[in-house]
């Protein structure tokens, strides 16, 4: 598989109340395509730092991340929101759907950007909610969903502009454990039978068994592959060795 | 008034901008620019001084025709004034109207587009 995001030596500070914060410590880490990586870590561990930067959506203070090999942040302005539009689809831990919008219109907000007419935008965004099992809540607001089903339309907003990567941000942490299965599931099709390229920021030990491979990132430091910390063997919590994702997902795409 | 009026706008769009503060940071990181944005609370702003425009414009129309005077014991003379509004005063009521909403939402417009993207989510 060819390395499709190759960070190198990135650091990120940030000055909080006049003090120095650092966030991310000359982290490498390269991403195959095709991938479905798991980055975990305590709180403030920097792996939603390190989200960010393989999205542009922040600048490293320091070091280089290549995503297809070009560096995001070399682009300014519209080149670079266009960037953002077309290679990359984001999941937030809260949704962040457009309260005042349905799910249709949600979905085919990222369209709004592409050359498609205004058909073409809802024929697409139905498709895409239909793939996620929500074909038949296009036209229901935020509100009237619950909170699987509004990450099934985050998610659904994620892929629609059919990006190279699905990045989400503890995309499973505002759910119950049966929703959050169902979420984990449908991440797990898009990289199997999409082959999506997905990373993945969650400290929950389960939702981890989904990826293909894990990383750890503690004090703004990458452990090195295949290691885990201590206290996670002292919790007998096993995750280097990751199942493949269960085959009862099928059924969602 | 229109220095208040342009002052209540300003406030008005700088409340929107903070309150959508996470919906500013979720349309960048869809691959909205900072122009969209700026444009957006722009036109919004706009619309709002319009419908702002058009309602005094309505609300002012049954006091057409009114009269009333000023009398002055001095002279023993009596100055009348006559309210009117036709068609002039009205279109020109609203092209005033949209110049308010771009210059009192111009500011706060821009301070929603230069939001970094992950200081807007983090205030939302």
């Amino acid at each position: 598989m060819d390395t499709v995001v190759e960070a190198r030596k990135l650091s990120k500070e940030y000055i909080r109340d006049a003090d120095r914060v650092v966030a991310l410590k000359d982290v490498d880490l390269e991403i195959s395509g095709g991938e479905f990586l798991a980055l975990m870590g305590p709180s403030g561990s920097g792996k939603s730092t390190l989200l960010h930067l393989i999205a542009a959506m922040d600048r490293p203070t320091s070091g280089q991340v290549l995503v297809l090999g070009k560096d995001p942040h070399s682009l300014a302005g519209r080149a670079l929101a266009r960037w953002r539009n077309v290679h990359i689809g984001f999941v937030f831990q809260s949704f962040n759907l457009i309260p005042v919008l349905t799910a249709l219109e949600n979905v085919a907000l990222p369209l709004k950007l592409t050359s498609l007419s205004a058909k073409e935008q809802m024929e697409h965004a139905t498709t895409v909610l239909s793939l996620v099992g929500l074909g038949d809540r296009l036209h229901h607001f935020p509100r009237q969903l619950s909170g699987g089903q509004e990450q099934r339309v985050a998610i659904a907003r994620a892929i629609v502009t059919d990006p190279d990567f699905i990045l989400a941000d503890e995309p499973t942490g505002n759910l119950d454990a049966a929703s959050a299965n169902e979420i984990l599931e449908l991440l797990a099709a898009l990289n199997r039978d999409h082959d999506k390229t997905i990373v993945m920021v969650t400290h929950d030990p389960h939702a981890v068994r989904f990826a293909k491979a894990i990383r750890y990132l503690e004090k703004g430091a990458l452990r090195p592959a295949g290691e885990q910390p201590e206290d996670w063997v002292d919790r007998n919590i096993s995750v280097v060795s990751v199942p493949s994702a269960k085959n009862s997902s099928e059924a969602l795409l | 008034m229109a220095i208040g009026s342009g002052f209540a706008t300003t406030n008005t769009m700088y409340a929107a901008v903070a309150k959508r503060s996470k919906e500013i940071g979720t349309l960048r990181t869809l691959g909205f620019s900072e122009g969209s944005i700026l444009l957006s609370f722009l036109t919004e702003s706009m619309l709002i001084a319009v419908l702002a425009g058009v309602l005094g414009c309505v609300l002012v129309l049954p006091l057409n025709w009114v009269t009333s005077g000023v009398g002055s014991f001095v002279s023993f003379s009596e100055i009348a004034f006559r309210f009117r509004v036709g068609p002039t005063t009205i279109v020109s009521g609203v092209i005033f109207s949209v110049v308010l909403g771009v210059l009192g939402g111009a500011l706060p417009a821009r301070a929603a587009a230069k939001k970094e993207i992950i200081a807007a989510l983090r205030e939302g």
